[in-house]
């Protein structure tokens, strides 16, 4: 058996006495798709802030690749290879499509304030570099016909393959997606759906959190399901669809609401 | 840089070229190398405020730094000029870096704050530092720039000299807007969190376009006291500070070009309120309201909303006849 690439355990985080994730374990293995789904509140997102580092969890770890990286800045997990994109969509509204790519690729090169200031060799192959790997995302998400656009003159659903982009672009192992399908229509989910198959088939690893439970069964190797915080269950969708507790979770106890 | 600005650029070269073949009063040519001076500070402060979203409220301090670094060391100990810019430039890179380090790791405008201190400090020091930078009498004799032997004096080389020094630091700093420095900077303006998550070291940014404007404002100080040859405290205040920070609003936060119409203007405009006597600061409150008023976010893009309106009216009165 392969050694995982994510490995969470025993993760603990409360903000002040709300507890957000108490004791919480689970692994990702290398190449797959791994959906998180649990009613509002049940900490995904703040699964997906404590892995990508935005905040410190108060108990437990997260391992990539073999090596403890909770505590770590963000800008190091980014250079590890975890991306993500966010639930509500955070863009760089002052920039263009392209640019927002562009951006992506922050972390995998190099050239700072003094040489790009003196314009020094180099930086000129570099932002060439920089330029056709961010069209080559875009392609890959089949926005490169908006690349020169503004953000805010696309809709939300090409916002949503716009970050996947961006993400895309910091050449990830492993990319979380915070709710890509959420507020997308019936074509545009089918469209999301066959990018996240897309982006497993390039090798790289996808754990997402999604409400919209079609997409889930549908592209998912393996689901973990929360429940204010906990792992209620995990398993292949099979396995989830006839799970009591879970559909307890989604759908109430009938005799309470009865 | 992208085209636009390259042609922006060669427009003011040539039009700066040209200017003292056209004016021949020291009095215009010495008001524009003021203005190419204190352009040097602002477009620092440009960067500092549109691009890593900071505030500095002491960027008079680093200007003085810059002038008394040239001043005190080449008039008392001796020092070469090119050694003494070195060391002012040197100075406030350790400052900027004391000051930046500790403060912009935290979220909001700790900055502002701490140079407004360190303003004070240095002001406290120029003015009680009797034996070294002359106190409240200041600091005189300092001499003409030399360069390879070359003499700077008299108002046309100097002009030549501040610009063209101003020029070079305006083509590095368009050269870091549109690079991958400047895009993440950008990004840390769009969404602070999704530029931390790309790899961009957000604090590192902003305690580097920190210590680059400290620089810019260096260069400037030093610029000054070579071209007045006397410098006295009040000259490093924090009425300066406040008038440079004027400079960038006026203009237009957020472009490297709006910084340097600000500071056009801000330079001509007292010299043009002379008339209004005792009223002149009056008069010039009562304008940079009207303009903040009006036009919130600069004069540059207010200028651009003109034009467009303007284009809009022709085009409707051609459809109307035509």
């Amino acid at each position: 058996m392969t050694t995982p690439i994510l490995e969470i355990s025993q993760l603990g985080k409360a903000f002040g006495g709300l507890a957000a994730i108490t004791n919480l374990s689970f692994t990702v293995m290398p190449g797959q798709i791994k959906a998180i789904i649990g009613p509002n509140g049940a900490g995904k997102t703040t699964l997906f802030n404590i892995i990508t580092g935005i905040f410190p969890p108060t108990g437990g770890t997260v391992c990539f690749k073999g090596k403890v990286i909770n505590g770590q800045k963000p800008h190091f997990i980014a250079k590890e290879g975890i991306s993500r994109t966010f639930q509500i969509v955070e863009l760089f509204g002052n920039m263009t499509v392209l640019e927002n790519v562009m951006v992506g690729r922050h972390i995998r090169t190099r050239i700072g304030l003094l040489r790009s200031g003196l314009r020094l060799p180099g930086v000129k192959k570099e932002e060439k570099s920089i330029l056709e790997t961010a069209e080559e995302r875009l392609n890959f998400v089949g926005l490169i016909h908006k690349e020169n656009e503004l953000v805010s003159g696309i809709p939300l659903g090409e916002r949503k393959l716009l970050e996947i982009a961006r993400a895309l672009g910091t050449d990830p192992e492993l990319i979380l997606l915070d709710e890509p399908a959420g507020g997308l229509n019936e074509t545009e989910m089918l469209r999301m759906a066959e990018i996240i198959r897309k982006i497993r088939d390039q090798r790289i690893t996808v754990l997402l959190v999604e409400h919209h439970m079609s997409l889930v069964m549908s592209i998912s190797d393996d689901i973990v399901v929360l429940n204010y915080g906990e792992k209620i269950a995990e398993g292949t969708p099979n396995d989830i669809k006839s799970n009591k507790k879970v559909i307890d979770a989604y759908l109430g106890e009938d005799i309470e609401y009865a | 840089m992208g085209k636009g600005n390259i042609r922006i650029l060669a427009l003011l070269i040539f039009g700066l070229g040209v200017f003292p073949h056209f004016i021949h009063s020291d009095y215009y040519i010495s008001i524009m190398i003021f203005m190419g001076i204190n352009a040097i500070i602002v477009m620092g402060l440009s960067l500092l405020m549109g691009y890593a979203g900071q505030i500095s409220l002491g960027h008079a301090a680093f200007y003085g730094i810059g002038a008394y670094s040239s001043g005190v060391l080449t008039v008392k100990f001796g020092f070469s000029i090119f050694t003494a810019f070195l060391f002012g430039i040197f100075l406030s890179t350790v400052m900027a870096m004391a000051i930046a380090i500790p403060t912009l790791k935290l979220k909001g405008h700790y900055l502002a704050v701490a140079t407004f201190g360190f303003g004070q400090i240095i002001y406290i020091i120029f003015n009680q530092l009797l034996e070294i930078t002359g106190g409240p009498y200041g600091l005189s004799g300092i001499p003409n720039l030399v360069v390879f032997g070359y003499v700077f004096e008299g108002g046309t080389k100097y002009f030549y000299l501040v610009w063209g020094i101003t020029i070079l630091l305006l083509i590095f700093a368009l050269n870091v807007i549109y690079s991958r420095v400047g895009r993440a900077l950008r990004a840390i303006q769009g969404s602070e969190v999704a530029a931390q998550v790309m790899g961009v070291n957000v604090s590192r940014f902003k305690v580097q376009i920190f210590v680059l404007s400290a620089i810019y404002a260096s260069i400037s100080g030093s610029l000054y006291a070579h071209f007045v040859t006397y410098i006295s405290p009040p000259a490093f205040s924090l009425l300066v500070s406040l008038l440079l920070l004027m400079m960038v609003v006026i203009g237009g936060r957020g472009s490297i070009w709006g910084a340097l119409l600000g500071t056009a203007i801000l330079t001509i405009l007292p010299e043009y309120l002379r008339p209004f006597k005792d009223f002149d600061t009056l008069v010039y409150g009562v304008i940079l309201m009207a303009i903040l008023l009006f036009m919130p976010e600069g004069l540059l893009n207010g200028l651009n909303v003109l034009m467009k309106l303007i284009k809009k009216k022709i085009i409707s009165r051609k459809m109307v006849r035509g």
